[in-house]
């Protein structure tokens, strides 16, 4: 447990957070690029659900998992608590 | 259904006037009437925040929106809001420090504070109140025509407005934020559940997810992908778009307060988490009563379609539920935005607490019934109409952010060119401006300008105003 708390504080660091946000900054260019947005053709993938919103499911998907990385790596601290 | 209407909706009735009464019973001074304490935990919080976010434009214009313009609607709401989740938490940590440095009554006054002048408190509130009026209107507009669709002998459309506002507006001057906040639980709660019911039974009767889109694909295969039918989901469509919709905790006043007041920094990493996991169940169920839609009413309009899938396909008590969601939609997002208006407001006011409070409770009345005239005159667009309030909004965004993050003095040109932007982006709207220029919307290019002004600005004035923290 008390090992589990310094690996946290370690990942609590501005350089891990930094390195967060610059994932997200690159999969909004990936989600509203050519690559996602200009599909000539029609395909499907499992479930015979399109291709096009397969691969919006999966930005989604990594947005959220980039969301609770972002939680957990967050450096926080200064905060009202401190008033 | 009248009587499963009878009984749900006398349910949630009683439970917002127990959440009124609770509530004020609790509401010890002004900063817990309008700040419920500052005391929100983080599950509290995601539900509060969902359900503000998430309104009748959700669970009434989404399904209408994904039948005519198909998969590109997952990207122009599902992936901004999930994307936006981590623009909130990393707002909310800088506002929250600036809050511990210099106070927080609303984001009006922390303007004034930052920029030092008087007027920018003002440009803060007039633009909301430009652009949160007409939004919280569609929101009422949209149940209430709905609503009399579905009971046409019952009530016309004017008075359902009145009672949704004459609800919120009691339990909202009764109980302050604090009964906003518990019945925006429940509210969220509830909206949660009916879009998956009547995603799921949608998706049954059209025998499954595999033979709904074979026969999407056989039929209008345009909604399959993007651009749409029509066309309107571009690239740049979706990219202002996502800019937009990722800068609502920065620009919306109910969001950002909701930040504010949550009890610790713990409980905002959780309750980001939790509002992204909120939008994507939220939103998905959505995509399948569109598709649904497609197939089963094609040439419907609006208020057929939603209140046949919605409504008319159901069960007697499903169909009740689904009446109450949809009120409770349109409640948990018009009353947090009216109350966060009348915060704003009295931020800026002079006098004592108290006398501003009641200043307060009667500018939140004037608010309501400002907003059920709007309500009568607008129009029913309730998606692009919602999408052109947090356009209006957005471009406010940059003014905001150099007065949250940054600690230097700040010039009067950033609110000056924000005045400029936001005269310029009424023009468009009254059609006295081109909309496009030179092929670039306008409200991302005046953004882009306002970004650049902003970043300007900032480099040629480096003189300190606060003291730069530890």
């Amino acid at each position: 447990m008390k090992r589990d708390h310094h690996f946290l504080v370690r990942l609590r660091h501005h350089g891990v957070w930094k390195y967060t946000l610059i994932c997200a900054g690159l999969l909004s260019c990936l989600a509203f690029s050519p690559l996602l947005l200009q599909q000539n053709e029609l395909h499907f993938g499992p479930l015979n659900i399109p291709r096009q919103l397969w691969l919006g499911l999966f930005v989604a998907a990594g947005f959220l998992a980039l969301t609770i990385v972002a939680a957990v790596v967050h450096p926080g601290s200064v905060d009202r608590d401190k008033e | 259904m009248n009587v499963w209407l009878t009984i749900i909706g006398g349910t949630y009735l009683i439970a917002l006037v127990f959440f009124a009464i609770r509530a004020r019973g609790q509401n010890t001074d002004v900063s817990n009437y309008l700040f419920a304490g500052s005391n929100i935990g983080a599950f509290i919080g995601c539900l509060t925040i969902g359900a503000t976010l998430f309104s009748t434009f959700t669970l009434m214009g989404m399904p209408d929106f994904v039948r005519n313009h198909g998969v590109g609607a997952w990207f122009f709401l599902g992936v901004s809001d999930t994307a936006m989740a981590i623009v909130m938490l990393w707002f909310a940590f800088h506002l929250r420090n600036k809050a511990s440095q210099l106070g927080f009554q609303g984001m009006s006054r922390l303007l004034r504070q930052r920029y030092g002048y008087e007027f920018v408190g003002w440009v803060y509130f007039v633009a909301i109140l430009m652009f949160l009026v007409p939004y919280v209107a569609i929101q009422i507009r949209g149940v209430s025509i709905f609503l009399a669709a579905l009971y046409p002998d019952f009530i016309p459309v004017w008075g359902w407005c009145l009672c949704v506002m004459l609800t919120l507006l009691a339990y909202s001057e009764l109980g302050g934020l604090r009964a906003i906040i518990y019945s925006d639980a429940l509210q969220g709660i509830l909206l949660l559940s009916v879009t998956w019911i009547v995603a799921f039974l949608c998706l049954s009767r059209a025998g499954g997810i595999k033979e709904m889109f074979s026969r999407l694909s056989e039929e209008t295969s345009s909604l399959l992908t993007i651009p749409g039918p029509e066309g309107l989901i571009t690239p740049q469509f979706l990219i202002a778009s996502f800019v937009i919709i990722c800068l609502l905790p920065v620009t919306q006043p109910q969001l950002a307060t909701r930040l504010v007041i949550i009890k610790d920094f713990s409980a905002v990493r959780l309750m980001v988490v939790a509002v992204a996991v909120f939008s994507i169940l939220v939103i998905l169920p959505t995509l399948g009563i569109g598709f649904y839609g497609a197939l089963y009413y094609q040439e419907a309009s609006p208020a057929d379609f939603l209140a046949g899938v919605l409504v008319g396909e159901q069960t007697a008590y499903i169909g009740a539920t689904v009446i109450v969601g949809l009120l409770a939609a349109a409640m948990s997002t018009a009353d947090s935005q009216l109350f966060a208006l009348g915060t704003e407001l009295r931020s800026i006011l002079p006098g004592t607490s108290e006398q501003s409070l009641t200043v307060t409770r009667l500018v939140i009345f004037a608010f309501g019934l400002t907003t059920l005239v709007f309500a009568l005159v607008s129009s029913d667009q309730l998606v692009q109409l919602a999408r052109v309030s947090f356009a209006g909004t957005a471009l406010l965004a940059p003014m905001i952010l150099a007065a949250v993050l940054l600690t230097q003095r700040l010039s009067f040109w950033i609110p000056g060119a924000t005045v400029i932007a936001l005269l310029i982006f009424l023009a468009s709207l009254a059609g006295i401006v081109p909309d496009t220029f030179s092929g670039l919307r306008i409200d991302l290019l005046l953004l882009c300008v306002l970004a650049v002004t902003t970043v300007t600005s900032l480099v040629i004035s480096r003189q300190s105003l606060l003291p730069v923290p530890d």
